[in-house]
C-alpha cells in the first residue's frame, strides 16, 4: 500500500492506495499514530484507490475512531467501494463510521 | 468441470500473497465475479492469518495445507494444520451492537468469515485442525 497526505484547512487528508491487509494496516497505523501525535483531530481517509480491507484494517479504523471520539475529533471515510462498504456493514460499523461518497463531500462535512 | 488444487504453505504472512494470486487466477478461469472474489479472498485471508499467527505459539517453521476445490456450483477450501486445537465455529462472536467505546477488536475476522461463507465446518482429527469453508457460486 502507498499513502499520500495533504492538509486542507483544518482537515488532514490521508489517501490510501492498494490493499489494507495486515501489512497495509501496519503501515497505516504507524502513519496515523504520527498524525494524531502531531495534534491532528479532523481526519479524512480517502478510499478511492483501496481495493481491499480485512479485519486487521477494520480493527485499526475502530481504534482510530475511538481515539478521535475521545479528543473531540472527527473521522470521515470517503469514496468507499461497494464490497468494502459491505464488509463494514456486516461488521456492524455501517452506522458508526461516517462514510461519504466523495472526498469533496467529506471535506465539506468537517467543522470549519 | 471440477478443479482441485492443494497449496503447501509456510507459517509466514507473506504466503497470503501467493494464495490471493491463486484465487485471482481461479476466479478468472471460472468467471467468478469480483464481489464473490472479494469474499473468497477475505475468508481465506482471515482463516489463514489465524493459522499463521496462532497455530504454533512455540514459534519455528511449520507448514500447513490449503486445498481448494471449485465446481460450477461451489467453492470449497479446506485448511489443514497440525497446530494447537482451535475451533473457529465455537469462537465467541463480537458484540456488534456495542457502542464504539465498548467495541472489542478481537474475533472480527472469524465472524466475517462465518457471515460471508455459506458454511464453516471444523474437525479435530489425529492432532490436526481441519477447517472447511464453503461458498455457493450460483
Amino acid at each position: 500500500m502507498t499513502l499520500s497526505e495533504e492538509k486542507n484547512g483544518n482537515v488532514f487528508v490521508l489517501g490510501m492506495s492498494g490493499r489494507i491487509d495486515m501489512e497495509g494496516t501496519n503501515m497505516l497505523v504507524e502513519r496515523i499514530t504520527k498524525i494524531l501525535d502531531a495534534g491532528e483531530r479532523y481526519i479524512l481517509l480517502d478510499f478511492t484507490h483501496v481495493a481491499y480491507l480485512n479485519s486487521s484494517g477494520i480493527r485499526a479504523l475502530i481504534l482510530l475512531a475511538k481515539r478521535l471520539a475521545n479528543s473531540d475529533g472527527k473521522l470521515i471515510l470517503a469514496a468507499v467501494s461497494d464490497p468494502i462498504q459491505q464488509v463494514l456493514k456486516i461488521s456492524g460499523l455501517g452506522s458508526i463510521f461516517s462514510v461519504l461518497p466523495t472526498k469533496a463531500e467529506a471535506l465539506g462535512s468537517f467543522p470549519q | 468441470m471440477i478443479e482441485q488444487t492443494t497449496l503447501m504453505l509456510k507459517n509466514d504472512i507473506s504466503e497470503l500473497e501467493s494464495v490471493m494470486s491463486f484465487v485471482s487466477g481461479l476466479c478468472a478461469r471460472n468467471s467468478i465475479p469480483p464481489e464473490m472474489e472479494y469474499d473468497l479472498n477475505l475468508a481465506l485471508d482471515e482463516m489463514i492469518t489465524n493459522v499463521i499467527q496462532y497455530a504454533h505459539p512455540e514459534g519455528g517453521d511449520h507448514h500447513f495445507t490449503l486445498q481448494i476445490t471449485t465446481s460450477p456450483e461451489e467453492f470449497v477450501a479446506r485448511i489443514e494444520d497440525d497446530g494447537v486445537e482451535f475451533n473457529p465455529t465455537e469462537y465467541p462472536l463480537p458484540d456488534l451492537n456495542a457502542p464504539l467505546e465498548k467495541r472489542k477488536e478481537g474475533g472480527l475476522g472469524i465472524f466475517l468469515t462465518r457471515q460471508i461463507m455459506n458454511s464453516v465446518e471444523y474437525q479435530r482429527v489425529d492432532g490436526k485442525n481441519f477447517v472447511t469453508l464453503r461458498k455457493k457460486l450460483n
